[in-house]
């Protein structure tokens, strides 16, 4: 069998090779392979304290540090007693990370791969508006993250059972951050939109978590085809042990557009609307059209939970030993952290990130994808099949956890 | 003149640091149009270059795979930056045998944090290009604690390892109440010995959190 390899993939998180196998000039199979060695967090996170683990988990991984840390954080609170309450700055500081994320991806990972460029590097010169853009909102995501958390990777001050504190005057430069990224964001959306995208669908399973709004980090876990479990316990819940067993599913900004598109904001709606794009869809390369839209959601979700913001007191364990998880959208999609506690210390730790879920379902449409590829030239199928994984979004660093 | 080569690199690491040397986007835009940035896997599509000025690599040695990666890069570069905990120290995975890369190549320079500050990566690699020095100047996170008049979190009766460890993260952890770990690493001349007791709770334990206790030979 003749093998095209791509060693070192660029413009992902990570590392990671790709092999395509053919036979016969048809592909046989896709295969993508971690060339980072696992560090095992799991391992880690075992004879801790439970109140240093969410700061060392949170070094899972540098772009989704936020969500590692909170799910972290909420499955100890649960394993231990702590009462819940709504908390929207907590809700703010992923919103912030999930915005940092997609427009980074978008910028830096996708859009090379559509205006024929090596980097956004490149591109600057020709497309001074659009770059600019990017900036602003990575801008205004970074400066949510510091205000909230003093820094924009690897949180502080969301410990255990505590709440954060901002004090007007900070509330008031995140509500006019929030508001001076708007156009950039709708200008994202219709760029993004205006891409040439491959026609493509596979009817795939799409999960995430999902309370009353959109994205949560409380509600239950519900997938495309009615799966809806409470996120407690989702890791032995029958229902969920098949899905990864038979059908892995789909995770990430896709899968909760797909899964919640009826609870976007008034402007969210309006950019799928001026698109055309309808949802759910079925084709992964709508991933990358999906994480623009949901910028601009974020944004006004952002705002209705900076009203929500009050002074609250800290909820401190009530006991020292107990079982928790929990389940939070990152910006690559749903992870779940979970923990077994006793006299303290940490017994057990099991953490399923979203590669989990979406690295399977890559190679699945690639191996769809790539006979329409195969008589090209190899920098036209790397290229393409590139498309398809960088709409993916997948996370390597999260991978070898 | 000829404009100088700058490659970023990756071992095995939360891939962070290298993700915050992009985030004050637009000076690392206008260092792109000062230098070359060779390569750049997280942002960028390139070819392996054969001479480099500077090397910026982040992460710890986890495979020979990883071995062998670092003395390419240093058989490329005239310069090596370690970049964060994990290349410096190992990182939170040196319990799982991860090493810092001065155990598999010769450093030139340390720019330290877990994760690296943003502002001061830039104005390392900007001091570096004139031909500066950049060592860590001998200095603990207590001296930013009292420059910016941050409650000391011993005091308060919570875990600290700053008066330990090496400062220019301005406090960060600190200023949000939250224990500082040493991500920096510790200074030469800590007084290591006597940590307990000038902390007054076992730290001993945390002492390797981002990795081997002394960042250097």
């Amino acid at each position: 069998m003749a093998e095209i390899k791509i060693s070192e993939i660029s413009r992902v998180y990570g590392h990671a090779s790709l092999s395509i196998w053919l036979k016969d000039k048809t592909a046989e199979s896709v295969n993508i392979r971690l060339t980072q060695p696992r560090r095992n967090f799991q391992n880690l996170a075992l004879g801790r304290r439970y109140e240093e683990v969410p700061y060392l988990m949170s070094r899972i991984c540098g772009s989704c540090s936020f969500s590692h840390h909170l799910a972290s954080t909420m499955a100890i609170e649960r394993a231990l007693g702590c009462e819940e309450k709504s908390n929207p700055a907590r809700e703010l500081s992923i919103i912030a990370e999930i915005i940092h994320n997609h427009a980074f991806h978008l910028y830096w990972q996708v859009i090379p791969d559509y205006t024929g460029h090596s980097s956004l590097l490149e591109l600057l010169p020709k497309n001074q508006k659009l770059v600019q853009g990017a900036i602003l909102l990575r801008q205004t995501a970074k400066r949510i993250k510091t205000i909230i958390a003093g820094r924009p990777m690897h949180p502080l001050g969301h410990g255990i059972g505590t709440s954060v504190q901002i004090s007007t005057k900070e509330l008031a430069l995140v509500k006019q951050a929030i508001l001076d990224a708007i156009e950039p964001a709708k200008q994202t959306a219709e760029y993004i939109a205006s891409l040439e995208t491959e026609f493509f669908a596979r009817k795939a399973e799409y999960m995430c978590v999902a309370g009353a709004d959109y994205p949560c980090m409380t509600g239950n876990l519900i997938s495309t085809s009615g799966m809806d479990i409470p996120q407690e316990g989702c890791l032995g819940a029958a229902e969920y042990k098949t899905l990864m067993q038979q059908k892995p599913p789909v995770v990430g900004a896709l899968a909760r557009m797909n899964n919640r598109h009826v609870a976007l904001s008034p402007l969210a709606r309006k950019a799928v609307k001026a698109s055309r794009v309808i949802f759910p869809n079925y084709n992964p390369l709508m991933n990358n059209f999906a994480q623009s839209v949901e910028v601009i959601h974020l944004l006004e979700t952002g705002l209705k939970a900076l009203e929500r913001i009050e002074k609250t007191d800290d909820s401190q364990p009530r006991k020292t030993e107990g079982v928790g998880t929990a389940a939070v959208e990152s910006s690559k999609g749903t992870i779940v952290h979970h923990y077994v506690i006793k006299d303290g210390i940490v017994k057990d730790a099991k953490v399923i990130t979203s590669d989990e879920h979406n690295i399977r379902n890559f190679e699945q449409d690639a191996l769809k994808l790539a006979p329409r590829f195969l008589k090209s030239r190899r920098e036209e199928i790397v290229l393409e099949l590139g498309k398809l994984l960088r709409a993916y979004d997948l996370c390597f660093n999260c991978a070898s956890h | 003149m000829k404009r100088p080569k700058i490659g970023f690199f990756s071992l095995s690491c939360c891939g962070g640091c290298l993700m915050q040397t992009l985030l004050e986007e637009e000076s690392f835009i206008k260092l792109g149009e000062i230098v070359d940035i060779v390569q750049f896997r997280l942002i960028k599509d390139s070819i392996p270059e054969t001479e480099i000025d500077i090397a910026v690599i982040e992460g710890s040695i986890g495979s020979k795979e990883d071995r062998a990666k670092a003395e390419e890069i240093r058989k490329a570069a005239k310069q090596v930056i370690a970049l964060g905990a994990c290349a410096i120290e190992g990182g939170v995975q040196s319990k799982e045998g991860f090493l810092p890369l001065r155990k598999a190549i010769k450093i030139d320079w340390d720019i330290r944090g877990c994760p690296v500050d943003a502002g001061e990566f830039l104005q390392k690699i900007a001091a570096l290009l004139v031909g500066q020095d950049i060592s860590q100047r001998e200095l603990s996170v207590c001296s930013e604690c009292r420059e910016k008049e941050f409650p000391c979190l011993i005091n308060r009766g919570s875990i600290c390892l700053g008066f330990l460890s090496y400062a220019g993260c301005g406090a960060a952890c600190p200023s949000k109440g939250t224990w500082c770990l040493g991500c920096r690493g510790f200074m030469k001349e800590s007084n290591k010995g006597m940590a307990n007791e000038i902390s007054g709770k076992n730290i001993s334990h945390l002492m390797d959190f981002f990795g081997e206790e002394d960042g250097r030979d």
